[in-house]
């Protein structure tokens, strides 16, 4: 079942979030969401103070991401981040929002009482969403790995790729991301991009991405990888680029921009210009958020070592490489990619295991993350030109 | 449990999935190849000869140039291999 908003965009959850707008306020949105004792309930926000473009757009793409229903913003009142205009944004694309601003409200206590009462009128507008069917081509997904080990480019990743083959070919949108972990991939990137156009992108990211990684003085290339099996840089990035499938890239985007049209997509995460504001991936929940800052209702998670995370707003899917992590954190992966070198299971059918499990999340079942009551939230800085974008 | 993985029917190695020792004998398809080196788990084996300056294609695509030439059965890693 799906939630049909207001712009005809359909999303498979119905998510309120309470909203911090600086670090000073995320104590007040942390205790309203713990004290209403609901895990629809998901607090995301921004800690820092000093404005940031990225972040703004960031939080004005995720406030009114397709499976979230209602917002309750909650500020200190002197911040940099324009809370009003987040709260006029969101106001303004059909859903229920309030805004607590905490200097004007009276403090911590009377701010917690009043957010938990706001919540409960948010949650009966929200109660009204128009419901829909959400058929698989409609849905964004993307695609991320972490903690990756030498079975991760052999089995989880390139089932991931050979789903998003079939997810893509009848009408679905994809997305894959870090320029970081594709070093050495252009030249088979620019040969799938759909047009001279997307082409140039390709190159340009991939090189600006050579650029920012040697400045950062950051070589992908571990002892590790060659001790693994590893022989060359390439090889490596060959092992994160199979996530990505077959079909052509039909584009390039940055964080929060909404593919317009179906087909698969490469999110550009590494900043424009200086280095200024550190790696662009500090953590794996820093990547999904992006990559559901562009729509993706779903994230395929690929982990050969064994993640537990899962993210607010759009369920995650843990595929893991091998099986010995999965009997490790049986509660924790949904899927096991390993069948593929212990049992008798082919790529194929760890494709089609990953096909169910996103059709079962549609209809509401909740994958082993979501289940736990995962619900992790990362944004820093960044800074983006903008001359990228699809739209 | 597999012994080895071929991720791309155009591939000239093979990726091993448990160690390899020294003469041990392996199958891919009709054809029978002799391990000419112990290969640990993970690590790659010539399924094809390569000669110097040829390409080593995994996931059907080049990873890298043969240094030297290397023979069906033989360790294929970064003594051997180098990126373009």
């Amino acid at each position: 079942m799906g939630y049909l908003r207001k712009n005809g965009s359909k999303g498979i959850r119905n998510h309120l979030l309470v909203v911090y707008t600086v670090e000073c306020a995320s104590f007040v949105a942390k205790q309203i969401q713990e004290l209403s004792g609901d895990l629809n309930i998901q607090v995301i926000g921004s800690g820092g103070c000093a404005p940031n473009d990225y972040i703004t757009s960031m939080m004005h793409k995720l406030c009114t991401h397709p499976n979230v229903g209602g917002v309750l913003i909650i500020s200190l009142g002197c911040e940099n981040l324009d809370y009003r205009s987040l709260a006029n944004h969101v106001k303004a694309s059909g859903r229920p929002v309030e805004n607590i601003i905490i200097q004007e409200c009276g403090g911590t206590a009377i701010s917690i009482k009043s957010g938990l009462s706001l919540l409960k009128k948010i949650g009966i507008e929200m109660s009204h969403t128009p419901v829909c069917e959400v058929a698989p081509e409609e849905l964004i997904i993307g695609t991320i790995c972490g903690g990756s080990d030498g079975y991760s480019g052999i089995t989880s990743n390139p089932a991931i790729g050979l789903f998003f083959d079939h997810f893509i070919s009848n009408g679905g949108t994809g997305i894959f991301e870090e320029g970081g972990e594709l070093i050495g991939c252009t030249r088979q990137m620019a040969e799938r991009s759909i047009s001279e156009e997307v082409r140039h992108q390709v190159e340009a990211v991939l090189s600006k991405t050579v650029a920012y990684y040697a400045k950062m003085g950051n070589d992908s290339f571990s002892l590790g990888n060659a001790t693994g099996g590893l022989s060359t840089i390439i090889e490596k990035s060959l092992g994160a680029y199979c996530k990505s499938g077959q079909s052509p890239i039909a584009g390039v985007i940055q964080p929060g921009d909404v593919p317009q049209a179906s087909g698969l997509y490469f999110m550009d995460v590494v900043p424009d210009g200086d280095v200024k504001w550190g790696f662009p991936n500090v953590s794996d929940n820093a990547e999904i958020i992006e990559l559901i800052a562009c729509g993706a209702h779903i994230i395929l998670f690929s982990t050969g070592r064994g993640s537990v995370v899962g993210s607010a707003i759009s369920p995650v899917i843990k595929i893991c490489s091998n099986t010995d992590t999965y009997h490790r954190l049986p509660d924790d992966i949904d899927i096991n990619a390993g069948k593929i070198l212990d049992e008798d299971s082919v790529l194929s059918d760890i494709s089609m295991e990953i096909a169910t499990h996103v059709e079962s999340l549609v209809k509401g079942k909740q994958s082993k993350s979501e289940a736990l009551g995962h619900a992790e939230f990362f944004l820093g800085y960044k800074y983006f030109n903008n001359d990228c974008q699809t739209k | 449990m597999r012994k080895y993985v071929q991720l791309n029917g155009d591939d000239n190695v093979i990726v091993a999935l448990l160690p390899f020792h020294k003469d041990d004998v392996l199958k891919l398809g009709e054809t029978m190849i002799t391990i000419l080196n112990d290969i640990p788990s993970g690590h790659k084996i010539a399924v094809k000869d390569i000669r110097k300056r040829e390409s080593v294609i995994k996931y059907g695509f080049s990873i890298g140039q043969a240094l030297v030439d290397i023979t069906v059965g033989e360790h294929v890693h970064v003594h051997n291999i180098t990126s373009e």
